[in-house]
């Protein structure tokens, strides 16, 4: 896992897809350039649409990391 | 005595005050206050079919006092300010104490978080919006109309959609639709938030020639040129613009220090409890929970809330979870509809559209008021 400092955690456990896409978006817009987010998602469908919503986006995407029942998707705000 | 406080007079608020009316209706030291600053209570879904010029303005209005139990003391003016530590609220410079607290202030329309939207932009979000864009839709004959969403969260998940749709049939009745070209454009990677859903109205897109344009993420609108611009930078050209514009939550909710960035407040999803202070609870649009911002959400949570502060104040040591329950009435025009219901554990069913369904939206008004007042299931 990389050793970037997360801004924010976005904790969409319990929400399907793409709930916890939505809530990536909106953090984003909010975010500053610079911030680390982590998105936390217990849907599987999440670690297709997140990466492809960043790169679509011109975000970068630091990391998916597997955890126990979920993935954490990191990603910097760039632009 | 026992002070419960509520703040918002919406689909939530209305309802969890009369439902905790209900269940201490007994209780001679328990005080309910509502603040609900509009004297009319508006039934929001209803915006959507009087953009289109297919309902009555004056069937969405309820005197709010009206709907409320004899029990509930309505103070018809905005809360300015909570002080969570010292378990008071603020308003028109009076404290009122409360012993438990309900928050229901709903979201707030803040266009100018994109920019060139305000003033250039219609909607359908609030009743004199919807009236404007009733009138321009009236002398629409011949351009490109563009729909769907400039931001999220935002309420109503099916409404930019259902709007679409029923724009097309509209469109087609009045022999208009060869000359009218629809876009519509939407952030995520599909056409709607729920997966399982997506082929049926995706079909209904593709066989009557809606034009989408998917992971469109609004960045700006030039009004000089017409367009929306994407943050990568793709454009898409408008005569009529019908975009939801942005929500965030209420500003009082950011300075209570009970809220995130976007001023939605932080609550325990399934207890529906502020996550540092107990006797705080949210409900409906005004929360941060991964759930549709919906009447139905409310509604299902109104239920949770009014029965755990009601087992509170009566020492009765039982309490009920929120599971997520929701539902969403989604026309798709020729007088069909979809009722989508679904919560944390299990994704929508009924997938089939009907004419029940679409009678069951259009006569859903009734029924709203009714369970309202008497607080049915």
């Amino acid at each position: 896992m990389s050793d970037e400092k997360v801004t924010k955690v976005i904790d969409a456990r319990g929400s399907y897809c793409p709930g916890p896409l939505m809530k990536l978006i909106e953090n984003v817009r909010l975010a500053k350039v610079g911030d680390v987010l982590d998105l936390l998602s217990s849907d599987s469908g999440t670690k297709k649409d997140a990466p492809n919503w960043i790169k679509k986006t011109g975000q970068e995407l630091i990391g998916i990391y597997d955890e126990e029942g979920y993935t954490r998707i990191r990603i910097k705000k760039i632009k | 005595m026992k002070n419960i406080v509520i703040i918002g007079g919406g689909t939530g608020g209305t309802v969890v005050a009369n439902r905790l009316a209900n269940r201490l209706y007994d209780q001679k030291d328990i005080s309910i206050t509502l603040f609900a600053p509009e004297k009319n209570h508006i039934y929001q879904p209803d915006l959507l079919f009087l953009s289109l010029d297919l309902s009555d303005p004056r069937r969405m209005f309820r005197d709010e006092q009206k709907l409320l139990n004899k029990k509930v003391n309505l103070i018809q003016q905005p809360v300015d300010a909570i002080n969570v530590d010292n378990k008071f609220v603020i308003s028109k410079g009076k404290k009122y104490a409360y012993d438990y607290l309900v928050i229901a202030t709903g979201a707030r329309l803040v266009p100018d978080l994109i920019p060139g939207l305000a003033g250039n932009n219609n909607h359908f979000y609030d009743y004199s919006s919807a009236m404007q864009l009733r009138d321009k839709l009236r002398g629409f004959k011949k351009g490109v109309i563009v729909t769907g969403v400039a931001d999220v969260p935002y309420k109503c998940p099916p409404a930019p959609l259902e709007f679409t749709l029923l724009l097309d049939y509209k469109l087609r009745k009045y022999g208009l639709r060869s000359s009218v070209d629809l876009t519509y454009i939407y952030p995520i990677n599909s056409i709607f938030t729920i997966q399982n859903v997506v082929p049926i109205l995706q079909k209904e897109y593709d066989t009557r020639n809606i034009a989408y344009k998917t992971f469109f993420i609004v960045d700006h609108v030039d009004p000089e040129k017409h367009e929306v611009v994407a943050m990568d930078g793709e454009t898409v050209k408008y005569d009529l613009l019908v975009l939801i514009p942005p929500h965030r939550g209420q500003q009082i909710i950011s300075d209570a220090g009970i809220g995130d960035e976007g001023g939605w407040m932080s609550v325990d999803k399934y207890t529906l409890q502020e996550k540092n202070h107990e006797e705080i609870y949210g409900i409906g649009d005004a929360t941060n929970l991964p759930v549709s911002k919906a009447g139905s959400v409310a509604h299902f949570q109104s239920g949770v809330i009014a029965n755990n502060i009601s087992n509170s104040v009566l020492g009765i040591d039982e309490k009920i979870n929120y599971d997520g329950s929701t539902m969403c009435m989604t026309e798709i025009g020729y007088d069909k509809g979809l009722i989508l219901l679904f919560d944390y554990s299990h994704p929508p069913y009924g997938l089939i559209p009907s004419r029940l369904n679409h009678l069951a939206k259009v006569f859903y008004l009734d029924y709203y008021f009714a369970n309202m007042m008497y607080g049915l299931p």
